[in-house]
């Protein structure tokens, strides 16, 4: 019997490991008044563009999900 | 559109360079668009859905590189007009 149920917690220990993995956990929502996570990237104008450098310039970041998909 | 505010605009998604670049140069952007095939700016950001794409929301970042707002209801047609709105009402000043 206290096999039985110590199996079951571990069955639910692993499903809730598994489900907050399977989420992608990216953390807390970011909200206004965070700071924006830094970034280095390479852009289609052949620059790499490092947010920190921006500093001192309002940015605007507009996130889409795929090149060639309509809008 | 944006032009008459200061600040610098950037697409971007989790394509390749290679796609953003042809996406670019088919739609004459002038603007970058940036790549983020890796999606560690994405997950960052709390973009990436579970499909692996990001979601169309637009961060507005003002000069101290703190967050000023988060579009999570872009609509394509006037994204625009819409940005242009937003930044009028977050008061960022307007370029010389």
């Amino acid at each position: 019997m206290l096999k039985i149920l110590a199996l079951g917690v571990v069955l639910a220990v692993c499903a809730i490991l598994v489900a907050a993995a399977v989420s992608g956990s990216q953390g807390d929502p970011l909200q206004p008044g965070d700071l924006a996570p830094d970034f280095t990237l390479k852009a289609s104008d052949g620059q790499t563009y490092h947010l920190a450098d921006l500093k001192g310039t309002t940015v605007v970041l507009a996130w889409f999900p795929k090149a060639f998909t309509g809008g | 559109m944006l032009r008459q505010f200061d600040v610098k605009y950037f697409m971007i998604s989790v394509d390749t360079l290679e796609d953003n670049t042809k996406f670019a140069e088919m739609h004459e952007a002038d603007f970058p668009i940036l790549a983020n095939p890796e999606k560690d700016v994405a997950r960052a950001y709390g973009v990436l859905g579970r499909t692996g794409f990001a979601s169309r929301w637009t961060f507005y970042i003002g000069p101290d590189g703190r967050i000023l707002d988060i579009d999570k209801a872009v609509k394509t047609a006037t994204s625009g007009e819409d940005m242009v709105a937003k930044l009028t009402a977050l008061g960022v000043k307007k370029g010389m």
